[in-house]
């Protein structure tokens, strides 16, 4: 069946059309001259109504926000897992970013099989944990699903050897999260934190929580869940100490731009709301403590309701 | 205390002094020179890693006339490579049974690395890593598929620290209160452990 067919077909048994609210979406990320700009999704892969239209926004952010890449966190394909699936849950719902050479970097979530590793639009090249560089920035997707002392050792090695000025990791369960669904991974905290402060990592980014949360700096580290892009747990947000900012009334994903020194965020929502923003301070040394609170600073040229980062929240109606 | 546990404790003790007692790879040196020696981790698990290799040769031994998938496949070529390897694997083992590779000696190791797994300073959060994974609770059958519509549960790290390295695309999988060896290249199960975790979080 020609692709276009199937797509439609796909959109007829969906009972949708896919139709995107038209929302008053303002990507202001600054867009800097030789910037690395990626997008985030989580738990996309539902093959469902709610995929479709945050892929959708996603497409039109890429047309303000030319992005290279998106990071995945995992559950990218939900359920079965026939060659239907993949085109179902992945490659229909994002085909306008594939056909503009927008390359997509996964990690796996407890709904993925490990087969995925080898799937070449997920690019992870036959591994469950990988490591990249785009400019200045070496990014570490882990398999928190089975995190063995292999995995440890490999990691320890690849912060130890990286001597980028931005190390950031990714994975599917998150360190912190305020959700009621799962919340935060303690035994993994336990084990990873240490390692990310030890070696300067700066910025982590999970799904599994299917909401959106960015948390206080924690040790140093600006933690974000995006779990959030195909599936959503409305009101799942209990709040916490550690929970800066939260939205769990539609689906989302993020926006990110680093440069040599800052890493600019926007989490857009499936209506085109920008949900939150605002802007990471990269440390200046390697092994270099950072106190918390200190990284995170107000948001740039940002709309309403964007908050200032660290302890102060802007308060806004679908925000907990 | 006898002499070997007096110079494990000395050892541990000089190990702590030279700094080196903090947690390295989410290890303790502690834990770290129990794994080495004549009563090492690997050594207390030769049998059930003699009958891992056995089940990882005779996969290496099937695959030959499948088509690799490679490491930049397609969906189709995924799928095409993991059934026809899951059915050769099948024809080969069509006499499995529960305890092959579980052996009751195995099942003895694998008690007491649970037992210390559970009573290490990591326990209380094990079964919270349990629950937060979605556990599960589902019928499996030896040489058949763990159904890929399910989710797997997040197997706890301080339980992979203490069990044995499994060889490449073989995993430890926790169901219930079972636990589970998965080839993860065929989806197939390859032993059960029942009731290894016989004080698992309820399940879904």
């Amino acid at each position: 069946m020609p692709e276009a067919m199937l797509r439609i077909l796909i959109r007829v048994l969906l009972g949708v059309i896919v139709v995107v609210p038209a929302g008053a979406q303002q990507v202001t990320l600054p867009q800097a001259k030789g910037s690395v700009r990626f997008a985030i999704i989580g738990d996309s892969g539902t093959g469902e109504r709610a995929q479709y239209e945050t892929a959708e926004r996603l497409r039109l952010s890429h047309e303000q926000f030319p992005f290279d890449f998106v990071l995945m966190m995992g559950d990218n394909i939900y359920g079965s897992k026939t060659p239907q699936d993949f085109q179902r849950k992945f490659e229909l719902p994002y085909k306008p970013l594939l056909d503009n050479k927008v390359t997509f970097y996964a990690s796996l979530g407890n709904h993925d099989v490990p087969e995925e590793q080898s799937y070449k639009l997920f690019n992870m090249d036959g591994r469950r944990y990988y490591s990249f560089k785009k400019g200045n920035v070496r990014f570490f997707a882990l398999d928190s699903n089975y995190m063995d002392p292999d995995q440890l050792t490999w990691l320890t090695n690849q912060l130890q050897g990286s001597a980028d000025e931005w190390r950031i990791a990714f994975f599917h369960h998150p360190l912190y999260s305020s959700a009621a669904a799962h919340g935060s991974s303690l035994e993994l905290r336990g084990i990873l934190e240490p390692l990310f402060q030890q070696y300067g990592v700066q910025v982590v980014f999970s799904g599994h929580d299917h909401v959106y949360e960015r948390m206080t700096p924690q040790k140093g580290i600006a933690y974000f869940t995006e779990g959030s892009s195909g599936q959503l747990r409305r009101g799942n947000i209990r709040g916490a100490e550690f929970s800066a900012k939260s939205f769990d009334t539609d689906c989302a994903f993020m926006l990110v731009e680093i440069t040599s020194n800052e890493l600019y965020f926007q989490t857009i929502s499936r209506t085109g709301e920008t949900v939150d923003s605002g802007k990471v301070a990269r440390a200046e040394s390697k092994k270099e403590s950072v106190p918390a609170g200190s990284p995170l600073q107000a948001p740039l040229r940002t709309p309403p309701p964007a908050a200032p980062l660290g302890s102060s929240v802007q308060t806004h109606p679908q925000l907990r | 205390m006898n002499l070997g546990a007096r110079v494990q404790l000395a050892l541990c003790g000089l190990l702590v002094m030279a700094g080196a007692g903090r947690m390295v790879c989410g290890q303790t040196a502690a834990e770290a020179v129990q794994d080495k020696g004549p009563h090492g981790k690997q050594e207390r698990f030769r049998e059930f890693l003699a009958k891992v290799n056995d089940y990882d040769k005779l996969r290496n031994s099937v695959r030959g006339g499948i088509p690799d998938a490679g490491k930049r496949a397609t969906a189709e070529q995924i799928q095409k490579h993991q059934a026809m390897l899951a059915e050769k694997i099948q024809d080969a083992r069509k006499d499995a049974k529960q305890g092959n590779v579980f052996t009751t000696d195995s099942q003895v190791a694998f008690r007491r690395a649970i037992d210390r797994a559970y009573s290490g300073k990591r326990a209380k959060k094990i079964d919270r890593t349990l629950v937060q994974g979605e556990p599960v609770k589902l019928d499996l059958y030896i040489n058949k598929p763990y159904p890929e519509k399910i989710p797997t549960t997040t197997v706890p790290p301080t339980l992979l620290q203490h069990f044995p390295k499994l060889p490449k695309k073989i995993e430890y999988r926790i169901v219930g209160n079972d636990l589970v060896l998965e080839d993860t290249e065929s989806h197939l199960v390859i032993d059960i452990f029942p009731g290894a975790f016989p004080n698992a979080p309820p399940h879904a």
